[in-house]
């Protein structure tokens, strides 16, 4: 499973990362960022769907879903 | 442009062309039917909100009210989520219901942007705004906020009854923006009044609206020149130390988003 952010939808509401902190941060602007290449590390599937349906701006996509 | 000549306080020049907005009939006593006759300024609305929507969602999740000059209130997920990402068939630009409606040629701007905004001047407006509020931005007021929440505490004591409200939680956001903003603390229930005369002036009749709405952009415009020539000299917002990055903003960008935001207040 991997996550990611459409850097054009992004406005910047911080959702993912308060939420799915181990998954996403901010950059320097407050916009969110993917932590690293963005693979979901096993256990973490829950924090990175919590993330994609928070996102207020439907910014963020989950691929690879099982 | 100087800066001092885009903030400054009064009515727009005559001579402005801009399309003006309309004006609505002033409606008010008690709601008859929630689903025809809806007001979010009717006293039980603002005791409890919640059985209204539920009694709406089952029997009109779409209801409609003829004040404010008419409005549409949908109450189902599914509703509000279509309508607020479809931004080519609906605006922000009358997001805030009241009895002036601006004018289509209003947006992408709107008059309180960026709620009032539309894409992708939307986007430029958030962009502005970000950097104050990163998650590094905000810890940092952290300690002098908690500090506040103390104070506040400490000065209840030998009450037998607290209003947590009242007495304690509104007091917060307004000390912490005039904080932020560089305003004196001591401005603090001037700003109460201020959000008073915005969030609950909206049924005064018009001439009474507009003196107390202007009261806020008169003392707003007033502090924008010092604060932004302190921050371009220091690099900071007066009164916090640190420096915003991003600011100034465009100029350009920032003037048009006050004389806009101007035009409903003014006429």
């Amino acid at each position: 499973m991997k996550v990611q952010i459409d850097s054009e939808r992004c406005q910047g509401h911080g959702r993912c990362y308060d939420l799915s902190p181990g998954l996403f941060g901010e950059d320097d602007e407050g916009y969110g960022q993917v932590l690293g290449d963005g693979v979901v590390p096993a256990g973490a599937e829950h924090e990175a769907r919590l993330a994609a349906a928070n996102c207020p701006e439907r910014a963020i996509q989950v691929r690879g879903e099982a | 442009m100087a800066a001092d000549d885009r903030f400054r306080p009064g009515p727009l020049e005559p001579g402005d062309d801009r399309p003006q907005g309309t004006r609505s009939e002033i409606i008010t006593g008690q709601v008859s039917d929630w689903a025809t006759d809806f007001s979010h300024l009717d006293p039980e609305w603002a005791a409890d909100p919640y059985p209204i929507q539920d009694d709406l969602r089952q029997r009109c999740p779409i209801a409609h009210t003829r004040r404010f000059g008419g409005g549409w209130l949908p109450t189902r997920y599914e509703d509000v989520a279509a309508i607020a990402y479809d931004t080519e068939r609906f605006s922000s630009r009358a997001i805030i219901v009241s009895h002036f409606r601006p004018p289509r040629e209003l947006a992408p701007v709107g008059g309180s942007p960026p709620i009032s905004s539309d894409p992708p001047f939307h986007h430029d407006a958030r962009k502005l705004l970000l950097p104050a509020f990163t998650r590094s931005a905000v810890a940092r007021l952290e300690p002098a906020t908690r500090a506040f929440c103390h104070s506040l505490i400490d000065a209840l004591a030998g009450q037998d009854v607290v209003d947590a409200a009242q007495d304690y939680a509104q007091h917060i956001p307004i000390r912490v923006i005039a904080d932020m903003l560089g305003f004196p603390p001591e401005d603090g229930p001037q700003f109460r009044e201020f959000v008073e005369d915005l969030m609950e002036g909206i049924n005064l009749p018009p001439d009474e609206r507009i003196t107390r709405v202007t009261r806020l952009f008169e003392y707003l415009l007033a502090s924008i020149p010092a604060g932004a020539q302190s921050a371009r000299r220091c690099g900071t917002w007066p009164g916090t130390r640190r420096t915003v990055t991003g600011w100034p903003p465009n100029p350009g960008c920032c003037g048009w988003q006050w004389r806009s935001s101007c035009v409903p207040m003014h006429r």
